[in-house]
């Protein structure tokens, strides 16, 4: 905050500045805040925020209150993209090329209501970058299940015994099959590896987009200090592999060697306290299927770690 | 009218911020639980004999700044080129990182400050003494902890004497511990500094020989005893008094103060602690097939593992579970009867199978089978200890080290030396502040708990081995215990209520979460039930 010293610099890539100020309203322990804390701080402040419904429509502040000190822009839930390339193509007619326009969405308007505005900007390639921080089910409105919730989980929607009987949409597939020019999967259990690619993305023109898993502690069950621990696990068991695609070409920025049990990321969380050890295999199995799939496409591992 | 599309409009956009900032919310009453910094006692200064406060000066090796390490080091150990050489670094067993990589070559640094100081010595850079008092002190004897507690009364400003019996300085560090491990120029130049520093060297004074305590008691205004544990203990056994058989003290100082001795070509050594192993070590250095005998098995052997591994290599043969009967000398060879034993277990009774003995023939016998603290030193004056200070029943005499403690480590007796320094100061009612920080480190508080290994993040810590570069390595140092501003609760904050120069913590915003004390490397943040420190708005 202002006038206060600045801290010693500890971690040289990770800026000092912060556009994001204290007292907003998430949830204590919310990952979704520290992911775009630390996405802002990369993005910087010639930004403009389009928040489609989603926790963001409140941890941004209510009027007249702000959370950030850079422009936002409140938009109806379907058409978060739609909002996103208009601004943009806006601002380039009043001559402004150089603001980023970040659309920022919640899994619901991700993966299901705002899909189609989605679908066509991505395919337009519209110059923006498009963030869906992602707590599996519509966290906001009371824990409804989405098309983001994984198997197994139980929700306001999908409550036990009938748990969630569909795997998670695996929205990656589909936003690379538009063939934008940069995606990529990021958790802040991994800060530096989240603000690289927020810093590569925006010297990339036309469509960027990012998947970030964001922990929920209210709508998962787990603890409000646990969420860092949880996001790292969903790299460590492959559950969330950290990687990004960049004209089709996939690189894998953290690939353990071994990947640990799925049942360390899965048996802290209450929503899937009825999964039996059955069901814990079955999406041990996935994993392991898809990982191996993705190891097969990608070309590169930057981090190698043990 | 709005304007057209194609129209550039000077007047800068503002769309849909609020005109508040948020900050008006204070989000710190949300909170249940909050966290606030717990210092403890890091493992590797918890395991250190000398409880030396290691991540504070690796802190100063991270940053490169030498005279701030060796600043910070000394106020624990005077000497870290000879620890960084000779101890065992029990910091490094109980080292965090063992935990998730390896541990911090703590051994290796304290070395490189040491000899840092030592090159600085040598091109006449010396040590300030702040001041010069009129108090006369005498240190009796000349080992790690004589030499440490001279060191740190001549930096308080005393006129201090070292009274040696042999003639040469240094103790266990000069006769008894081999060269291969402590080369002698580092001991010779720790010498010269504390020449340097006006502590006079007396060698041939022996206590109760031709000095005495009474005497010593009127001629300096405070005396330390660190005459060591040099008494070696017998075998008790039959035909130990004949001349081929030594004890490994004995034949240590003699190798090292350069007497003659006869080519002995097989020797055995009795015991299984240290001296044994580096009397087993310095005779096969010179040239002798040395067996040695131990009474139980290997895994329970006295001696440090690192020593009795070297000694394999070297050559040297073990026989365990044997203990010598008799001794039988003839013409120059001796004939030792041994008996096997069946006790593998420290503190076990020794009990022989029955009809198990065996001879065996060598040129000489060392036996390395413990030693004890030679009380005669006092002469007339009745002189007791008390084993938990280093006062004793005598105004103004302090003893330490071996003396009291029974053979230990090096790293043990220059504690002792600096624990004596501090009590003499404190009777002489000497300040030990300077500007600079005080001479002696406080007092090390076992009270605190030690700080317990973490999970770390391999993407702020990375897994890695030991580095090469001194600074390197001291950055994979966790400060376990003591908040070393590394700002990883500033990084993973989500409500930025961690800003400032000392990462403070905002109550006013914190909402208690957790994240930090969970990420906290060195378990310094706790979170718990406080007083909030902020105004309760729903009252």
């Amino acid at each position: 905050m202002g006038g206060e010293p600045l801290m010693k610099q500890v971690f040289n890539d990770i800026p000092q500045e912060e556009y994001m100020l204290s007292g907003h309203t998430a949830c204590p322990g919310c990952s979704a805040a520290l992911s775009i804390r630390h996405a802002t701080k990369a993005l910087g402040k010639e930004t403009v925020f389009v928040i489609t419904a989603c926790c963001f429509s409140i941890i941004s502040g209510q009027l007249p209150l702000r959370t950030f000190e850079l422009n936002v822009f409140h938009c109806p839930f379907p058409s978060a993209a739609s909002t996103g390339s208009g601004l943009k193509r806006g601002l380039a007619a009043m001559g402004d090329t150089t603001t980023q326009v970040v659309v920022l969405a919640g899994d619901g308007g991700t993966f299901d209501i705002g899909l189609q505005g989605l679908s066509a900007a991505a395919e337009r390639n519209e110059d923006i970058i498009f963030i869906c921080y992602d707590n599996e089910a519509y966290m906001n409105t009371g824990m409804q299940r989405s098309s983001a919730t994984p198997f197994g989980s139980k929700s306001a929607t999908s409550p036990a015994p009938k748990v969630k009987e569909n795997p998670k949409k695996d929205i990656m597939k589909i936003i690379e099959a538009h063939a934008i020019p940069y995606a990529a999967t990021a958790t802040v259990a991994y800060p530096k590896d989240l603000l690289a690619k927020f810093q590569k993305a925006k010297t990339i023109k036309g469509f960027r987009f990012f998947h970030i898993l964001c922990p929920c502690p209210p709508g998962w069950g787990v603890e409000s200090d646990q969420t860092v621990e949880l996001s790292r696990l969903a790299v460590e068991t492959g559950v969330f592999p950290l990687y990004e695609v960049e004209n089709g070409e996939v690189t894998l920025n953290v690939t353990p060697q071994t990947l640990r049990p799925v049942a360390d990321y899965l048996g802290s969380q209450r929503r899937f306290s009825t999964l039996s050890a059955e069901d814990i295999s079955k999406i041990q199995a996935t994993i392991d299927r898809s990982w191996q799939a993705l190891l097969n496409r990608s070309n590169t591992a930057e981090i190698q770690e043990g | 009218m709005l304007p057209r599309c194609s129209e550039t409009v000077a007047i800068p956009y503002k769309i849909g911020s609020g005109t508040v900032p948020v900050l008006v919310n204070k989000t710190g009453d949300w909170r249940f639980l909050t966290p606030s910094r717990h210092e403890k006692n890091a493992p590797c200064a918890s395991a250190c004999p000398l409880h030396s406060g290691i991540s504070i000066w690796i802190d100063r090796v991270k940053e490169g700044d030498w005279q701030g390490a060796w600043a910070a080091v000394s106020r624990y150990n005077p000497f870290p080129a000879i620890t960084g050489h000779v101890c065992y670094h029990f910091c490094e067993n109980d080292c965090s990182r063992n935990h998730y990589d390896q541990s911090i070559a703590v051994g290796e640094l304290e070395k490189e400050i040491g000899l840092w100081r030592l090159r600085k010595f040598a091109s006449g850079e010396k040590l300030p003494v702040g001041r010069k008092l009129p108090i006369r002190v005498a240190v009796v004897g000349s080992g790690p902890a004589g030499l440490a507690c001279a060191y740190y009364l001549a930096m308080l400003g005393l006129e201090v004497t070292v009274l040696e019996k042999q003639p040469v300085a240094g103790g266990m560090l000069a006769l008894g511990i081999p060269e291969y491990r402590l080369p002698r120029n580092v001991l010779e130049q720790e010498l010269a500094v504390l020449r340097s520093l006006g502590v006079v060297f007396r060698n041939g004074a022996e206590l109760g020989r031709n000095i005495t305590l009474a005497q010593l008691r009127e001629d300096y205004q405070a005396v330390f005893l660190a005459t060591g544990a040099g008494k070696e203990k017998k075998l008790n056994v039959p035909g130990e008094e004949n001349p081929g058989v030594i004890g490994a003290l004995e034949y240590l100082a003699m190798v090292h103060l350069g007497k003659k001795l006869p080519d002995f070509h097989s020797i055995l050594v009795v015991g299984g602690g240290n001296a044994a192993v580096d009397a087993a070590c310095t005779a096969r250095m010179n040239g002798a097939r040395v067996a040695l005998a131990y009474r139980r098995t290997r895994d329970v052997m006295p001696a440090h593992d690192d020593e009795v591994r070297s000694a394999e290599e070297a050559g040297v043969q073990f026989l365990f579970q044997v203990q010598p009967d008799k001794i039988y000398s003839k013409s120059g060879t001796q004939t030792v009867v041994l008996s096997r034993t069946q006790s593998s277990r420290r503190g076990e009774r020794i009990s022989t199978v029955p009809n198990s003995s065996f001879n065996l023939a060598c040129d000489l016998v060392i036996v390395a089978t413990g030693q004890d603290a030679d009380l005669s030193i006092a002469g007339e004056e009745s002189l007791s200890f008390n084993g938990q200070s280093l006062i004793t029943n005598l105004p103004g005499v302090f003893a330490g080290g071996d003396l009291i403690s029974g053979p230990a480590t090096v790293a043990a007796a220059i504690g002792a030396g600096r624990e004596a320094a501090r009590a003499m100061a404190a009777y002489l009612e000497i300040d030990q502040s300077t500007p600079d920080g005080p001479i002696i480190a406080s007092i090390y508080n076992d009270s605190i708990p030690v700080a317990e290994y973490e999970t770390l993040n391999p993407s702020i810590f990375p897994k890695q081995g030991r580095a090469v570069s001194p600074e390197t390595e001291a950055g994979r140092c966790l400060s376990c215990g003591r908040c070393n501003r590394c700002g990883v609760c500033w990084v993973f904050c989500p409500d930025m209520a961690v800003a400032g120069v000392e990462f403070d913590i905002n109550l006013d915003y914190c909402k208690g979460c957790g994240i930090c004390a969970k990420e906290c490397p060195g378990g310094v943040l706790e979170m718990g039930v406080i007083d909030s420190g902020t105004e309760n708005h729903h009252r």
